[in-house]
């Protein structure tokens, strides 16, 4: 029950699912103590290093840093691998926590040493306990848990910032800078205390890694393997690019703003007065924008736009101070203003929206590549770029003038350069991104079309049965099917004694004689059979004399004309053998005639031997046979091999209402396999009348032809307003459903309406695959259909990256995870908008 | 040809008697009756064919077409108790490459969902 009132209270601020409760709400209580505790430090470590050096030495410190933080990483790393995970944070923030009341010690009997040695702690401090944090995430959440649970972390840690400067903000006077240090260590061991509950309560389903491993395997990953592992792994490449340019972009941007505070503050007290405003202002504006915006950005946007907003922002800062003060004469005080607004928005947008976007770019990743990389990244790039950084700014320093305007402007000149380097980081990492997601769904059932006939020779196949067939009914049919498979080519010695052996012997013993492998060879006629083969090319130029033409036309002609209960067997062999001569126009009227024939068999081999002439006349007898059930199969291939001729005339058919209904219903699988765009415009004309009656076979073609040909082309504008109908239809379905399943729950309409659902599912994919990757669609749909709820959560998380904002919008109530009352709620907000627009 | 269905443990099963063939097709066709099953959001097919003597082209595209709608929804469809002939025309045209085909229906029963 209390987790309950719990859920119902943390729902109202978090997209929170029951199992996931209390986990997601100690986590949040963990990075708020924990960020609580950071911003303390943060202000203590700085107040202390300038009480003891000049500000210039702060960027030597972060050079140092950079030197000596990868041996720190290399411990971090062992012992995060030997140890059980959360043991291992535990006793870190208990580690901390202590370290910290020694510094409290010896606060005032260090001197310069204690402020470099403090500032270090720091670092190692944030950084580790910052990177614990995210290792228990991701070994906590799949992506689509963390998309919905990150946001709120991250409020979390801005409020706890928030709290830890306005602490500090108040007691630094009462208690002095000392004391502060004392506040910390209560935070940190109340963090202790959130990761033994996190563990305590963490979701039954863990997707990824096992945070236990530790206990399980005591795997020494050495310091190089987590080198390697990043350097092996692309997407971590990039993703260490782009923390890689953001950090040096960040200390440059740090560089120019503490270089205008410096210039206009010039009072030291006035100055950190001055800097603790725009720490707390600054803590509270990302609060507010995280809060407001991150997940609606990241929602509505996707993470490709999400990606590029705090590059293009600086950039666009970074020209206006180039370029302004060459067109006009700038008020000094503006530069304040440029230089706060330009540290305002790269610290609000890198604590909201790239923290968050960093943080789901990790989560595609393997586990054990992650974790052992992760930490490597965060402290060790982290790091390493702030050095870079360092030494750029000397650098920049050192060739340019010693005045206040052309260190701004060589600066951001090197901050453009960084940014474009940072795009293009940014670019690549989405695709890779994708690519990773896509990993983890596998094609769950492959297309079983293409399957058989990679298979199965099915001409050859359905020769073998109607020769084997024909047997029985005339030793003339037999040998024209024969020796159209000899003809054939594709004989295996197998097939040439089953086929060979007598009627007789197949019609009393059946092929139960085959396996019996002693006694007298079974094929006495086996040698006789191999002929045909011999006599194939004398078959050949006996059936092109004109001579035997005309014979043969003649009798053929009676035959038809004759009595048909009778002459079944001799109308089969007519039709056969009109496929076996060349064609005329009496032979093509022939074929008419028997096409219409009232036997099946006969029709059968009518609709074989047309296909060996492909006359536009015998198109329209053949399309009739797609109205009839034990024909279709064989009329349909004959007419895709009719192929462009007859294209127009299969969509005439198609267009036509008064066309059999089935026959309607078979043409666009027809038009699908003849291929080719025409084919496809011809079926998306159709599919825009919106027949209800063809609707589903038209989407059923396209898709088939977008699956043979991923270069046809679909006008997205054409297609959407379909899969508009279907969704709307979907929604009404769910809406129904939920008004009668309180009532009937296994009733038929219930039924009827689940399959409708599925349906509508089916052909709402195929027809995205239309105007997306047919790959992509399917991986998507299939792990919908038939995953797990990981997979379920990455085809969703695929979508997200691959639908526009209203496709996306419009989908994912039919298909995400979650209770089926909120389906209906969503789904009825949705069928208003549609119905509106 | 007579087809007769049933729900055994969530498979439905045709009980195939007489011959495939186009000549003895009278309302519904094999495939059909399939496509019906899948509508219906069934996904699991087996076809006895204890009772089938013989089949002709019709009734291999029959087979086929109905094998592709089923695993094409992701579903399954086997055959059970094939007589020992049509069983080696199956193999050698490699129709048992792509049909499951099983000695007992117990047995083509227990495979379902096993991969």
């Amino acid at each position: 029950m209390k987790a309950k009132k719990v859920h119902s209270l943390l729902s109202r601020v978090v997209d929170v699912k029951p199992a996931e409760t209390l986990s997601a709400l100690f986590m949040g209580l963990l990075l708020f103590s924990l960020m609580t505790a950071i911003y303390i430090v943060k202000a203590v470590k700085v107040s202390k290093f300038l009480d003891d050096n000049d500000i210039q030495n702060v960027a030597f410190a972060y050079l140092l840093t950079a030197l000596l933080i990868g041996f720190f990483v290399y411990l971090n790393s062992r012992l995060v691998q030997s140890l059980n995970r959360y043991f291992t944070i535990g006793l870190s923030l208990l580690f901390f926590s202590a370290s910290l009341l020694l510094f409290w010690v010896f606060y005032d009997k260090g001197g310069r040493a204690y402020s470099f040695v403090f500032w270090f702690w720091c670092e190692i401090f944030i950084a580790a306990s910052i990177t614990q944090f995210w290792v228990l995430v991701n070994d906590l959440y799949n992506p689509r848990q963390a998309k919905r649970l990150v946001g709120f972390f991250v409020s979390g840690g801005l409020l706890g910032g928030i709290t830890g400067a306005l602490l500090t903000s108040i007691l630094a006077i009462r208690l002095e800078t000392r004391g502060l240090l004392l506040i910390c260590p209560f935070f940190l061991t109340g963090c202790a205390a959130f990761v033994y509950l996190v563990r305590r309560f963490r979701p039954r389903e863990e997707t990824t890694a096992n945070p236990d491993a530790g206990e399980e395997k005591k795997e020494k990953v050495p310091y190089l393997k987590s080198f390697t592992s990043l350097v092996r792994n692309r997407h971590l490449v990039l993703l260490s690019g782009i923390m890689f340019m953001g950090i040096i972009v960040t200390t440059l941007v740090d560089f120019q703003f503490l270089s205008v505070v410096d210039r206009f503050k010039p009072d030291n007290s006035e100055r950190t007065a001055f800097l603790g405003v725009v720490f707390l202002i600054l803590l509270i504006f990302s609060w507010l924008l995280h809060t407001l915006f991150t997940a609606r950005i990241l929602k509505n946007r996707g993470m490709r736009f999400t990606l590029m907003i705090s590059p293009v922002v600086l950039l666009v800062l970074s020209l206006a101070v180039i370029v302004v003060p060459f067109l006009s004469p700038v008020p000094a005080v503006l530069f304040l203003y440029w230089g706060v607004t330009l540290k305002g928005l790269d610290k609000s947008l890198s604590h909201s929206l790239n923290q968050t976007v960093r943080e789901l770019l990790y989560i595609p990743v393997p586990p054990d590549v992650k974790y052992r990389a992760k930490f490597f990244i965060d402290m060790f790039v982290n790091k390493f770029a702030r050095g870079v950084a360092a030494l750029m700014i000397l650098l920049v320093l050192h060739f340019s003038p010693k005045e206040f305007l052309p260190i701004i402007r060589n600066i951001s000149l090197a901050v453009c350069a960084c940014i474009v380097i940072w795009i293009l980081f940014n670019r690549l990492i989405v695709i890779e991104y994708i690519r990773n997601v896509k990993r983890h769904l596998k094609i769950k059932w492959r297309d079983a079309d293409r399957y058989v006939s990679e298979k199965v020779d099915l001409d050859m196949t359905k020769m073998v049965f109607d020769t084997l067939h024909s047997r029985e009914r005339s030793s003339v049919l037999y040998a024209m099917n024969l020796f159209d498979l000899v003809k054939y080519d594709r004989l295996s010695p197998e097939l040439k004694q089953i086929i060979s052996q007598k009627s007789d012997e197949v019609r009393a013993g059946g092929m139960n004689t085959l396996l019996e492998l002693d006694g007298d060879p079974l094929f006495q006629d086996f040698d006789d059979a191999l002929q045909v083969e011999e006599m194939s090319t004398e078959i050949d130029e006996i059936m092109s004399m004109d001579v035997y033409q005309e014979l043969v036309q003649d009798k053929i002609g009676r035959m038809v004309t004759g009595d048909r209960e009778a002459a079944e067997t001799d109308r089969m062999e007519a039709a056969k053998v009109l496929g076996m001569i060349k064609s005329s126009a009496v032979v093509i009227d022939h074929l008419k005639k028997l096409l219409m024939d009232s036997s099946v068999e006969v029709n059968k081999y009518a609709i074989e031997s047309s296909g060996r002439h492909f006359s536009r006349e015998l198109a329209p007898f053949l399309i009739n046979h797609l109205g009839r059930a034990v024909t279709r199969h064989e009329a349909a291939p004959v007419l895709v091999e009719y192929g462009l001729k007859i294209l127009g005339m299969l969509k005439d058919y198609l267009a036509a209402e008064e066309t059999d209904l089935r026959i309607r219903r078979s043409i666009p699988n027809i038009m699908a396999d003849i291929g080719t765009q025409r084919a496809a415009d011809f079926l998306m004309i159709e599919l825009k009348k919106r027949d209800p009656r063809v609707t589903s076979e038209l989407v059923e073609g396209l898709y088939r032809l977008r699956n043979a040909d991923p270069d046809l082309h679909f006008e997205e504008k054409e297609v959407v307003p379909v899969l508009k109908h279907f969704i709307h239809r979907s929604y009404s379905a769910v809406i129904e459903l939920h008004r009668i399943m309180p009532e009937d729950n296994q009733g038929a309409r219930v039924e009827e309406l689940k399959n409708s659902l599925t349906l509508n599912l089916q052909r709402i994919f195929e027809l995205l695959c239309l105007i997306h990757s047919s790959d992509d669609i399917i991986r998507a749909y299939q792990n919908i259909c038939a995953g797990t709820r990981e997979s379920i959560d990455y085809s969703i998380e695929l979508l997200d990256n691959l639908l526009n904002k209203n496709l996306k919008d419009l989908l994912l109530p039919l298909v995400d995870d979650i209770p089926f009352d909120e389906r209906v709620l969503l789904c009825r907000r949705k069928l208003d908008l549609l119905q509106k627009n | 040809m007579n087809i007769l269905s049933r729900e055994k443990n969530e498979v439905i099963v045709f009980d195939i008697q007489g011959e495939i063939r186009r000549s003895d097709i009278s309302d519904s066709t094999l495939h059909q009756l399939v496509k019906d099953q899948l509508e219906t959001g069934k996904r699991r097919i087996l076809l006895n064919f204890e009772n089938v003597q013989f089949i002709d082209s019709f009734g291999v595209g029959e087979v086929l077409a109905s094998y592709i709608s089923t695993h094409n929804l992701g579903g399954e469809l086997k055959i059970a108790r094939i007589s020992k002939k049509l069983y080696i025309i199956f193999q050698v045209t490699m129709l048992t490459k792509v049909l499951d085909i099983y000695d007992s229906e117990d047995l083509a029963m227990d495979s379902f969902g096993k991969i």
